[in-house]
């Protein structure tokens, strides 16, 4: 090739790039085909353009979930379509703020298809870095997908862009060694009374350091609130500000913060749910905060006595999710789509919920798919789903600060 | 060349510029940009703000936080110093397997602070592996994970800045010549007093060199203090991960100036220290 060939080569690229790209908003390296596709043309678009890129890049921002993806997901789908996957457990924060770094400064995104966590959408959208492609209208696996879990996801308008594939449950966790179910609390109240009546031996994860914590937190204020209150609980569509402020100064949420202040002159607060749950473990607590999956996880993991059952407390516990998305600068757009539809397949989220304890987000996924030693871990049918409910993760953290500042500040 | 040794200024620049170009480039740029990202200065909407210093010297949680901090950084150097001079000073005598253990010793400088906290939390937590041998005595270990006291937090940090700081003041006296030990001896002064009114203020740069980088070691530690420590109050450097997770780069920044903030002071303390011994020795002579 001489100089000029090569002069008029890339000349024609810088000309043609930008078109391109104006061309599809969504994913800066989508050919014309894959920003045609449908959901009725996916396969036969999609395929050949994931094979020829060849490589996906997956960051999974769970740290329990390695195994998950890996045996349940990752290997199947390389042996099936001989796309080579790139594979990283990331520290979500930090992953996030590399992503938003990386989608400043106009560079390629590290990554193609990124496990997030549910509540980071309001943090990575707003810098573009959350791809604008509706994946819930194009994928065919996510044809059955709840619209909760992909529309509007914990109350924000994601526009398919960022689908939940794992759901995950808030509970109450108690060994049934030590707790009968006739003692078992029922309810908020009645938790407050068996901590008030066993010190120590109920475990609350602290809410700034963990989910369960978190999400009983903002279940607690959604029991002891009605009317306006509980409504302004769940508005999404507050700023961080907005909602700060709320939880620190309304007067509204005073039962709220009467309950906590009884509540911690008796319970033990740890430093996350994996310190709840090896407190329970050890037999220094009886009842803590939990996730649903991660309780699997440590069973499993004969990290927790065999006896350990689940609960939600009537009114209703946190309900959340962790989603997929692809990058807008992602490199391998196609095999990230196909990646991440393969990942809502009735198989894998066959497999997670039987490992896991991670529950899916189609619609036409039933009990039948788990084993009878699984259903015994889970929470019972006669409180899931019936008990759960929707998670605000930024009021939830707004009430974490406001917890800080009214009632532990002042211990 | 020829031009340049008529400028010895300029001279002098180009032969530091390697150096501390590369300091500059590594941790002037990082520092700068926290400096400025602190009073709102780094950012898409840049606008000059003294609101996240504000929040931390006028929020109660986050004044405790800061009194946490250098509660988490002043006791175990207090503690791991009494401990390092007693070992130092049992490390200038022969004993039966001293070559053993003072190589042993020195293993805690390569253990990760996540593997001490996890360390003290499979040991000492309650219900741990202690507390478990204990039991059958019928015998409980106090509490010492997520204690109000820091007890786990300040064992996690004595434990993993003790060999460092023991190396730094057995170097320090072993510096000292014998000569000047022994004329004290001669002098009357007993071995007591020789160590306290001689080898002691001798020893003092290295001391405190080695207080200094343990106190900011541990007042910026993360990973003990954010798995053993109490949930409440948080130190600010759990309080600035927190901020982070939260994308709140403005509060990182600030935090991350009040504790560089904090070892500047104890460098300049440092400094005064040292050249006040200087002068002192400068004075007898």
């Amino acid at each position: 090739m001489n100089r000029l060939t090569a002069f008029a080569l890339a000349t024609t690229c810088l000309i043609a790039t930008p078109s391109l790209a104006d061309a599809q908003p969504g994913l800066k390296h989508a050919s014309p085909e894959l920003a045609a596709v449908t959901r009725d043309t996916f396969y036969d678009v999609v395929v050949p353009l994931a094979k020829a890129e060849g490589t996906v890049v997956m960051y999974n921002f769970a740290g329990s979930f390695a195994d998950t993806w890996n045996e349940g997901l990752l290997k199947r789908f390389e042996a099936k379509y001989g796309i080579k996957v790139v594979y990283s457990d990331v520290k979500g924060d930090q992953a996030d703020q590399q992503l938003i770094a990386v989608q400043k400064a106009g560079q390629d995104s590290p990554v193609d298809a990124y496990f997030a966590g549910g509540g980071d959408y309001p943090i990575l959208a707003p810098s573009g870095v959350i791809g604008n492609v509706n994946l819930g209208a194009i994928l065919p696996n996510l044809a059955t997908v709840q619209s909760q879990f992909k529309d509007v996801v914990f109350g924000v308008d994601v526009h398919g862009t960022y689908p939940i594939v794992h759901r995950n449950q808030t509970a109450i966790g108690y060994d049934s060694a030590v707790v009968s179910d006739a003692d078992l609390p029922k309810d908020f109240d009645a938790l407050l009374a068996w901590s008030t009546s066993h010190p120590h031996q109920f475990a609350m994860t602290l809410p700034a350091k963990g989910g369960s914590g978190g999400g009983f937190l903002f279940s607690a204020a959604l029991n002891y609130t009605t009317g306006d209150c509980r409504a302004r609980l769940l508005d999404y569509s507050k700023t961080k500000d907005d909602n700060e402020d709320f939880a620190l100064n309304d007067t509204c949420l005073t039962p709220v913060w009467d309950y906590f202040g009884k509540l911690l002159d008796s319970a033990e607060l740890t430093n996350g749910n994996a310190d709840t749950l090896n407190l329970i473990n050890n037999k220094q607590a009886a009842i803590g905060t939990v996730w649903e999956d991660q309780v699997l996880t440590f069973l499993r993991a004969k990290q927790l006595p065999e006896s350990f059952r689940l609960t939600l407390l009537k009114n209703g516990q946190v309900g959340s999710g962790d989603a997929f998305f692809v990058p807008t600068n992602a490199v391998h757009p196609a095999a990230a789509m196909l990646l991440i539809n393969e990942a809502f397949g009735m198989e894998f989220q066959a497999y997670k919920m039987e490992t896991k304890a991670s529950r899916s987000p189609r619609n036409d996924f039933d009990a039948t798919k788990v084993s009878a030693e699984t259903r015994k871990y889970l929470l019972p049918d006669a409180v899931y789903p019936s008990l759960s409910v929707p998670a605000n993760w930024p009021m939830a953290n707004a009430l974490a600060k406001a917890l800080d500042e009214k009632i532990l500040s002042k211990r | 060349m020829i031009g340049l040794h008529r400028r010895p200024r300029l001279e002098l620049a180009l032969l530091l510029l390697p150096g501390a170009g590369f300091l500059i480039a590594l941790f002037g740029f990082p520092l700068l940009t926290a400096l400025l990202g602190s009073f709102g200065l780094v950012g898409d909407d840049p606008a000059l703000t003294l609101k996240f210093y504000a929040r931390i010297f006028t929020s109660a949680v986050l004044l405790r936080s800061l009194a946490t901090s250098l509660y988490y950084g002043v006791v175990p150097v207090v503690v791991t110093l009494v401990l390092a001079i007693g070992l130092a000073l049992a490390l200038r005598r022969h004993f039966a397997g001293r070559k053993l253990f003072n190589g042993l010793y020195k293993i805690p400088m390569a253990v990760p602070g996540i593997i001490v906290a996890l360390l003290v939390l499979t040991l000492i937590e309650q219900g741990g592996f202690f507390d478990r041998l204990l039991l059958p005595l019928g015998l409980k270990l106090p509490k010492m994970v997520r204690d109000p006291w820091g007890i786990g937090v300040i064992a996690a940090t004595t434990w993993k800045q003790l060999p460092f700081m023991t190396l730094v003041i057995t170097g320090a006296f072993a510096a000292i010549p014998e000569d000047i030990r022994q004329a004290a001896r001669t002098l009357g002064a007993g071995s007591i007093r020789t160590f306290l009114r001689v080898e002691l203020p001798l020893a003092l740069p290295g001391i405190t060199a080695a207080v200094l980088l343990t106190f900011i070691g541990s007042m910026g530690s993360f990973a003990i203090p954010d798995l053993v420590g109490a949930p409440n109050p948080l130190p600010l450097s759990v309080r600035m991960v927190r901020a982070f997770a939260e994308g709140d780069m403005g509060q990182v920044f600030a935090i991350g100036m009040v504790l560089s903030a904090f070892a500047f002071a104890v460098l300049i303390a440092y400094y005064a220290l040292t050249s006040n011994v200087g002068a002192a020795k400068g004075d007898s002579r």
